[in-house]
């Protein structure tokens, strides 16, 4: 890889720094800490900017790290750090981030976050990162079929939830940008 | 309503974040941190990369050493500096004390009668009703000899089970201070320590040695659960790279696949524990054992904690890591090393469970080591023989 690594940081941060923080924000209950779980990611990313893979596989690679470093932050491995200080403020007082507490959210929430968090993590792959079966097989690092059929899987258990609940949505099940 | 709107926050709402002070400012911070010099010399494998605990990519274990031995604070490469340093403090690196311990390995003792290791280990777990945690203690003496007239001993002791904390001496006060526990075979345990089989006495065990025979005739000691003879440790090449090479040679014989762990991920996470392995208790010459520590300060994801002391009370630095136990299920894992003799102290695993009472508890399973290495000295023979 002939270019520096400063410049290719800033280029990947730049350019991922918006999906890496949506993916962490979406996945972290807390706002603030994903300040921390971001500043991690990218530390990695910093460290190891030589086994960065190239274009759009350097975002995929990002949000394995990030999956990780919420893993470990779940496990109560939390820390603000001083260099995040700023960051956690903008976070707390994000506009869109401003929004009913949990326990109103709908029924379909409900469902949504009682599935394991294996399917919680495919099925919000497809639904908010918007990736496909190819790029998910990447970012885990297992085969594309593993993720068709873990998919497969994913929605129709989300499906019965949902039809216990009584919710009676097909759509709901149908993400759209994929089809089964 | 679908899926999408269950997102917190939209790729849309955030357009635009990257460019505020605070992404600036973040980004600034993370690039005046060290950054591991990667050699270019050693051709990386062409498989997918991914994640944190994925191969350290060959990095020149002797530049990284010179490097540090030179000049610890010394930069991998000239950095911006921007944003205010991000750790003023003087606490030495994962990386710096594993290197030390390296240099201060190279000068351990490298032949002797006998091959001793003298371990403490300790472990947790709950009592039968999940009402409080117990911890138990044994110690554990081995003497594998080269000389074929002298004789394999091992030296174990229970040193009794008592409740872990004080808080759990009060819950075991109120359950009217039992000295024995008895476990029934089919307890939930979530895999976290396992049933006892007999009855778990709290008073301490006599003093007992076993003389190793069969088996152990010509062993010295095990790697990674293979048995190695003396041949096989001695031949095992001691250059940072090469040993690197070696080890991933076994592993890479490993069948991995089908285990529900990343492959990958496997292999990295068996090298580390083949290198802590090899300091903690193979018979290998200390420059192999240096070189051990030299692989494990270029491997991803150990972090220093600071000074700490282990179980048995002695300082150590401490290092620590993420072992991944089953998909998504992580136990932190910490080694107390003392840099200045390169011995290892104690080796930690942390897990939590919750008790019946909803309390989160801690159970720590550890191996604190009083001794590894060459002796001329002769084991204290116990009058109780197994």
């Amino acid at each position: 890889m002939g270019v520096d690594p400063h410049s290719r940081f800033v280029e990947i941060y730049e350019s991922a720094y918006e999906p890496i923080l949506g993916y962490v924000l979406r996945r972290c209950p807390h706002p603030e800490d994903a300040a921390d779980v971001v500043a991690e990611t990218f530390t990695t990313a910093w460290r190891r900017i030589e086994e960065l893979p190239e274009g759009d596989e350097a975002r995929l690679w990002l949000y394995g790290v990030a999956r990780r470093v919420l893993a470990n932050h779940r496990r109560g491995e939390r820390r603000h750090e001083q260099r995040t200080a700023a960051l956690r403020e903008r976070l707390a007082a994000f506009p869109a981030l401003a929004r009913p507490p949990e326990d109103e959210i709908s029924q379909m929430g409900r469902v949504f976050r009682d599935l394991t968090d294996d399917d919680r993590e495919l099925l919000s792959l497809v639904a908010w990162e918007r990736l496909d079966h190819g790029q998910i097989a990447r970012m885990l690092g297992v085969s594309r079929n593993a993720v068709r059929i873990r998919l497969y899987r994913a929605r129709k258990r989300f499906a019965r939830g949902l039809a216990k609940a009584g919710i009676d949505h097909p759509r709901a099940v149908a993400l759209e940008g994929s089809s089964l | 309503m679908n899926l999408t709107d269950l997102a917190r926050v939209r790729d849309k709402d955030l357009a635009g974040e990257a460019s505020v002070p605070e992404a600036r400012t973040l980004m600034h911070a993370i690039m005046s941190e060290e950054r591991e010099p990667v050699a270019a010399a050693r051709p990386r494998p062409k498989v997918r990369r991914r994640l944190v605990v994925s191969f350290a990519a060959g990095l020149s274990l002797a530049t990284a050493a010179a490097v540090a031995v030179i000049s610890p604070a010394m930069r991998s490469d000239s950095t911006i500096s921007v944003a205010p340093s991000v750790s003023a403090t003087a606490e030495p690196t994962a990386r710096q004390i594993l290197l030390a311990a390296a240099v201060a390995m190279e000068k351990a003792p490298a032949s002797g009668d006998y091959w001793r290791t003298a371990t403490v280990n300790q472990w947790m777990l709950t009592d039968p009703t999940r009402s409080y945690v117990l911890e138990g203690r044994r110690s554990l003496e081995t003497w594998l000899a080269k000389r074929p007239d002298l004789q394999y001993w091992r030296i174990w002791q229970d040193l009794g089970v008592k409740p872990a904390t004080p808080q759990d001496e009060a819950a075991w006060r109120a359950a009217g201070a039992p000295t024995s526990w008895r476990y029934p075979k089919n307890m939930k345990t979530e895999n976290l320590f396992s049933v006892p089989s007999k009855p778990l006495e709290a008073a301490a065990g006599e003093r007992t040695a076993e003389r190793l025979y069969g088996k152990w005739k010509g062993s010295a000691g095990d790697m990674a659960g293979d048995s190695m003879t003396w041949k096989e440790v001695r031949a095992i090449p001691s250059e940072p790279d090469k040993l690197r090479n070696y080890l991933e040679e076994r592993i890479g014989r490993l069948e991995l696949a089908g285990s529900g762990m990343d492959v990958e991920e496997a292999r990295a996470s068996i090298l580390l524990r083949d290198c802590v392995g090899i300091i903690s208790g193979l018979p290998a010459s200390p420059e192999v054992r240096a070189s051990a520590y030299r692989i494990l300060a270029s491997l991803p994801g150990i972090r220093a904690e600071g000074e700490m002391t282990d179980p048995l009370g002695r300082r150590g630095q401490t290092l620590s890591y993420q072992e991944e136990i089953e998909p998504g299920l992580f136990a932190q894992v910490q080694l107390v090393v003392d840099p200045s003799t390169g011995l290892l102290l104690a080796e930690v695993r942390t897990n939590t469970t919750k008790l019946a009472n909803g309390r989160q508890a801690e159970l720590r399973l550890s191996t604190s080591y009083q001794a590894i290495g060459w002796t001329d000295e002769r084991p204290e023979l116990p009058a109780h023989r197994n």
